[in-house]
C-alpha cells in the first residue's frame, strides 16, 4: 500500500477517482438535494392535519392532489429564490419568497404592446365575451290556459283590425306587457327557455304583426316583435380598450404560469407512496 | 397508488362562527365624514309605474370577513358583484361556481365590520400585523396555534373587548372604503343595484353554563346610497340599540339606512324578546327607533328558516320546515320562543292591543350568508356556507365519509359529529323580492322602506298581494288588474285601514318559469290571540270552505332520479275575503305560496355519489314564498 501511493499512475488515477467521486457527489447532491422534490409521507401527513385544522374535514384524494401540487410548486419557486441568494430555508421565508418570485415573474415579463392583428384574432376567438346578444322589443297578450277560446279571437281581432285594444286583450299578465330591448338570457329569466327559443325563431319579415300563439312555462301569449338588435360582434374599434384589457389579463397569467411551469420543469418530482400517473 | 391518511379530525367547532358578547364599548362616530361616491343615475329602460319584481342578494361575504379568510375564502367584493351578475368564479374548494337561474338585479356584500379585512393584512408579508406573534400563530403551521389564535379573535367579536394590537381602524377604515368603492364600480341603474353595506355581528353570551354558544343578534346595515367613512361594529358596542342610535345619527347626517337581522332562529329567544338588550321594558320609544332603523327582518337563508317552529305552530302543516337550531359554532339547541317572526308579529299585535306600540312590524326578506361571495340557491346545484368547511359534500355529511360504506357505520369524529349537528341541516336559500318601479338604488330602498318585498327559499316565484274594501268581483281578470290593485288597495307591506266594512285580499303568486310549478297559496293570519293557515288557492281546485285545504294534487318526486311527477299551477290567483274576519281586531295577514315538491340538495348530492341519501334529513322539500304582510288596523 505504502509503496502504490507513490505510483505516478496510481497518483493519477486516485486524483481521478477523486475528482469523478468529487463530480459524483456534487452531482448527486445537486439531483437529490438541489434539483429533486421530495414529498414523503410525513410532509403529505403534515398537509393534511393542516387541511383538517381549517377545514374541519379530511381532505379527499382530490383536495390531497391539489395541496400537494401547490407545495411542489411553492417548493420549486422557493428553491429557484434560494439560488438566487434571496434567503434561506424556513417555511414561512419560503412561502413568501415562492410569493415574491410570483410577483417577480409576472413583473419581468413586460408585455409587449399587441399588433392590431393580435387583437383582430383575440376578438374573434373569444366572441361570446365580446358579442352583443340578440335584443328584442316586444309586446305580449297572454292567457294562462291554452285552450282558451278567446285565443282565436283574438287573433282574429288584432290580425284584422289595427284599432284593437290589444292591452285588454286576454288575462292579466303579472310583470309586463311591453318589454324593451331585452337580451335572451333576461327573457329566459323571465318567461323560461322554451318561450325564448320560439321568440328568437320567428321570422324578422313578420316583426311588427302580431305573430303566435307561443307557448311558455307560465301558459300562452301572441307577440309582436316592435325591434330587434341583432346578435353582433363589434368592430375592435368600437371595443379595443375592452379587447386589449382583456387581451393583457389573459397574456400577462399565461406568462406568468409558463414561467412558474418553466422553473418546476427544472426539477424532478418525487412523491413518496404514489407510483407514476 | 393508494394514499393513505391517518390524521385525526381537528375541533373547528369553536370557531365556526363570527361571535360576539355584551359588553360596552365606545360608538365614536366623531370621525365619521361622507364618502359622497354615488354614481349620475340615468333612467333605466325597464320603468313600470306597476312595477317589477327584482331578485337580489343582500347578504355576502368575501376575504376580507375575518372568518371567510380562515375558510380560506380569498375572493373579493368585485368577484361577488361578477359572481352575481352571471360570471363563474371559483370556490375555494376547487370548482366553479356559476348563479342559477340567471344573474340577479340586486346584490350587497355585507362583510362583517369587526376586524375587516385585518386578517387578510396579518397574512400579507410586509405589513406592522404580519410581524406581530398572534399573525405568526395564525398563519403558522401548528395546528393548535392556529385555533387559538384564531378563537381569540372570535371572542373579541363576541366580547366587543378590542385586542388593541389588531384593533387597526384606519386599515378597518380603508377596507370599508374598498367595498364601498366596488359597490360603487359595479352599480348600474337599469341593470344592476348594488349598496355599500356590512354585517354587525353581535351575539350574547352563553357564559351562565359555561358553552361557547349564544343568541344571535346579526344585523346588516345597508346605506341608501351614500355612505359614512367608518362602519360602527360590535367593537364599538355589541348592543343594537347602539347600532340604531349610530344610525339615527347617520341619517342626520345624510346617510340614510335599515339594518336587517337575520338568524333569529338561532337567538337563543333574544331577536324577538318582550325587554330590551339590557333588560328594560320595551317603550314607544323602543318601538319607533327599531321600526325605523328595521322596518325588514331575514326570514330564510342557508342557516335555516325563521318563519315558524312545530312547537309554536302545531296546526300548519308546513311549519316543519328547513328548521335549523343550533347556535353559532355550538352543539346547544336555541330558545323557540322570541326566535320566530310568525309569533313575534302575534306578539307585536298583543304590545299594540295593551301599551299601544308595536316593534315587529316588520316585511320580510331572503339571503344566502355565503361565505364564499356567491349564494348557493339551487338544490341541484349546492355549494353551502363556510368555504373550505364545508364545501365537498362528504364534509357537510349528505354523501358518507367513505362512500363504500353505508350510513350506518359512519366514523364518529369532529367532522361528521359537525356534519351531522349544523350542515346537513342547512339549506339552499333564499332571494330576496322587491316590488319596485325599476332597477335602481332610489326605487328598490324605496320598496325596502315600505316593505314591498318577499322572501324565496331560491326558486323565483313572483307574489303580488293586494287587500281593498273596493276590489270588485271579476277584478282578478281584469285587464288592467295590477293598475286596478294598486290604485284601489294597500300593497303588501302595508296597512289597511278598519271602516266597518269586510276587506278582500288579493293573492297572485307566479311560477319561477326555470323552476317547479305551484301547489298551493296560503294566507297565514296572525292576531294578538293566535294564527290561522288558510289554502286560498290550489293547483287542485278550490280549496275545502270548511277545512281551508286544497286536495292533493298528486304530485311527488321519483327519487330515483329526483323527477318531479304530476302537474303543477303556472299561475295561482284569487280574490279572498277572511271568513273569520273581525273588524275590531287588528291582525297580520300574510301569503305563503308552496311549489310542488322537489329534491333537498342532500338528495341530490347522493344521487350524483350513487350513494344512499342522508337518512335523518328530509328527502323532499316544498320551495316556498313569504310575502311581507298587511296589517289590518281597526278604524277609530
Amino acid at each position: 500500500m505504502k509503496r502504490l501511493i507513490h505510483e505516478p499512475l496510481v497518483h493519477f488515477i486516485a486524483l481521478a477517482i477523486a475528482i469523478f467521486g468529487l463530480y459524483q457527489l456534487v452531482s448527486s447532491q445537486r439531483h437529490d438535494a438541489d434539483r429533486t422534490i421530495v414529498v414523503t409521507q410525513a410532509d403529505m401527513e403534515r398537509l393534511a392535519s393542516l387541511y383538517a385544522v381549517e377545514a374541519g374535514a379530511l381532505p379527499t384524494a382530490q383536495d390531497m392532489r391539489a395541496i400537494v401540487s401547490d407545495q411542489i410548486q411553492q417548493e420549486a419557486l422557493a428553491r429557484e429564490a434560494e439560488r438566487l441568494g434571496m434567503a434561506e430555508d424556513d417555511t414561512v421565508v419560503q412561502r413568501r419568497l415562492a410569493q415574491k418570485m410570483t410577483f417577480m415573474l409576472s413583473d419581468l415579463e413586460q408585455i409587449a404592446p399587441p399588433s392590431d392583428q393580435v387583437l383582430e384574432d383575440w376578438l374573434d376567438q373569444n366572441r361570446s365575451r365580446f358579442e352583443e346578444p340578440l335584443r328584442l322589443s316586444f309586446d305580449h297578450v297572454f292567457f294562462s290556459s291554452d285552450r282558451d277560446e278567446r285565443i282565436d279571437l283574438a287573433i282574429g281581432k288584432l290580425a284584422s283590425d289595427t284599432e284593437t285594444d290589444w292591452r285588454a286583450q286576454g288575462d292579466p299578465f303579472m310583470l309586463q306587457r311591453r318589454y324593451a330591448r331585452l337580451p335572451q338570457r333576461e327573457i329566459v329569466r323571465l318567461f323560461g327557455s322554451a318561450f325564448a327559443t320560439s321568440l328568437a325563431a320567428l321570422e324578422p319579415d313578420q316583426d311588427g304583426a302580431w305573430q303566435g300563439p307561443l307557448v311558455s312555462a307560465l301558459g300562452t301569449h301572441l307577440v309582436r316583435i316592435n325591434t330587434r338588435d341583432r346578435q353582433r360582434l363589434p368592430a375592435l374599434e368600437e371595443i379595443r380598450p375592452s379587447v386589449l384589457q382583456d387581451w393583457r389579463e389573459h397574456e400577462q397569467r399565461r406568462q406568468t404560469s409558463d414561467a412558474i411551469a418553466a422553473i418546476v420543469d427544472k426539477y424532478e418530482i418525487v412523491i413518496e407512496g404514489t407510483e407514476d400517473n | 397508488m393508494k394514499l393513505v391518511y391517518s390524521v385525526s379530525s381537528l375541533a373547528l367547532a369553536a370557531v365556526l362562527a363570527a361571535c360576539g358578547a355584551p359588553e360596552s364599548g365606545s360608538g365614536d362616530s366623531a370621525d365619521v365624514g361622507a364618502a359622497a361616491n354615488s354614481v349620475v343615475e340615468t333612467a333605466s329602460t325597464d320603468y313600470a309605474a306597476t312595477r317589477n319584481a327584482y331578485f337580489g342578494d343582500l347578504h355576502i361575504h368575501t376575504r376580507n370577513s375575518f372568518d371567510a379568510y380562515i375558510f380560506s375564502v380569498r375572493r373579493t367584493a368585485d368577484d361577488a358583484y361578477r359572481f352575481a351578475k352571471g360570471e363563474t368564479v371559483p370556490h375555494p374548494s376547487g370548482f366553479d361556481m356559476t348563479i342559477a337561474g340567471g344573474p340577479l338585479d340586486f346584490y350587497a356584500v355585507t362583510d362583517h365590520a369587526e376586524y375587516l379585512g385585518i386578517l387578510p393584512a396579518m397574512n400579507t408579508p410586509g405589513t406592522a400585523l404580519n410581524d406581530l406573534p398572534r399573525a405568526k400563530d395564525m398563519f403558522s403551521t401548528d395546528p393548535v396555534k392556529i385555533t387559538a389564535a384564531f378563537q381569540g379573535v372570535g371572542a373579541s367579536v363576541r366580547s366587543g373587548v378590542k385586542i388593541e394590537e389588531i384593533y387597526d381602524q384606519p386599515l378597518m377604515n380603508s377596507v370599508w372604503l374598498e367595498n364601498i368603492d366596488a359597490a360603487e364600480r359595479h352599480n348600474e341603474p337599469g341593470v344592476f343595484t348594488t349598496f355599500s353595506a356590512y354585517e354587525f355581528t353581535s351575539v350574547t353570551t352563553n357564559s351562565e353554563n359555561g358553552t361557547f354558544g349564544g343568541g344571535n343578534l346579526h344585523r346588516n346595515v345597508f346605506f341608501r346610497d351614500a355612505a359614512p367613512l367608518r362602519a360602527f361594529s360590535t367593537l364599538d358596542s355589541p348592543n343594537p340599540e347602539d347600532l340604531w342610535d349610530w344610525m339615527d345619527e347617520q341619517r342626520d347626517e345624510g346617510f340614510e339606512a335599515i339594518a336587517i337581522p337575520h338568524n333569529s332562529n338561532v337567538s337563543n329567544g333574544q331577536m324577538f324578546k318582550l325587554e330590551t338588550y339590557d333588560g328594560a321594558p320595551l317603550s314607544a320609544d323602543y318601538a319607533d327607533q327599531r321600526m325605523r332603523n328595521e322596518p325588514l327582518v331575514e326570514v330564510t337563508q342557508v342557516k335555516g328558516t325563521s318563519e315558524t317552529h312545530p312547537d309554536l305552530s302545531p296546526n300548519d302543516e308546513w311549519a316543519d320546515f328547513e328548521i335549523y337550531t343550533r347556535l353559532l359554532g355550538a352543539y346547544d339547541v336555541s330558545e323557540t320562543n322570541g326566535s320566530y317572526v310568525r309569533e313575534a308579529y302575534g306578539e307585536g299585535l298583543k304590545l299594540n292591543e295593551e301599551q299601544g306600540f308595536n316593534p315587529f312590524k316588520f316585511g320580510l326578506v331572503a339571503a344566502s350568508d355565503s361565505h364564499v361571495v356567491g349564494g348557493a340557491y339551487a338544490e341541484n346545484d349546492y355549494w353551502s356556507k363556510v368555504g373550505i368547511v364545508d364545501g365537498l359534500p362528504f364534509n357537510r355529511g349528505s354523501v358518507p365519509v367513505d362512500p363504500e360504506k353505508s350510513w350506518e357505520d359512519q366514523p364518529v369524529t369532529q367532522q361528521t359529529r359537525n356534519a351531522t349537528e349544523w350542515f346537513s341541516r342547512w339549506s339552499a336559500s333564499g332571494l330576496t323580492g322587491v316590488w319596485a318601479e325599476e332597477n335602481t338604488r332610489d326605487a328598490i330602498f324605496d320598496a325596502f322602506r315600505r316593505k314591498e318585498t318577499f322572501a324565496t327559499t331560491g326558486p323565483r316565484m313572483k307574489v303580488r298581494f293586494f287587500a281593498s274594501y273596493d276590489f270588485e268581483d271579476g277584478l282578478e281578470t281584469d285587464a288592467d288588474l295590477a293598475s286596478k290593485a294598486y290604485a284601489n288597495g294597500v300593497s303588501m307591506g302595508g296597512d289597511l285601514i278598519g271602516d266597518g266594512r269586510t276587506p278582500s285580499f288579493l293573492v297572485w303568486a307566479m311560477q319561477d318559469p326555470n323552476a317547479a310549478a305551484l301547489q298551493r297559496a296560503q294566507v297565514v293570519k296572525v292576531t294578538s290571540s293566535g294564527e290561522q293557515v288558510f289554502d286560498v288557492d290550489c293547483h287542485s281546485g278550490a280549496p275545502d270552505p270548511e277545512t281551508h285545504r286544497c286536495a292533493d294534487n298528486g304530485s311527488g318526486v321519483d327519487l330515483s332520479t329526483c323527477t318531479p311527477t304530476g302537474d303543477g299551477a303556472a299561475e295561482l290567483k284569487t280574490l279572498w275575503t277572511d271568513p273569520t274576519f273581525d273588524a275590531g281586531q287588528e291582525a297580520a295577514y300574510y301569503v305563503r305560496v308552496l311549489e310542488n315538491p322537489t329534491c333537498r340538495w342532500s338528495t341530490w348530492e347522493a344521487l350524483k355519489a350513487g350513494t344512499p341519501p342522508r337518512p335523518d334529513v328530509s328527502q323532499t322539500l316544498q320551495e316556498r314564498a313569504y310575502t311581507s304582510p298587511i296589517w289590518y288596523v281597526p278604524g277609530e
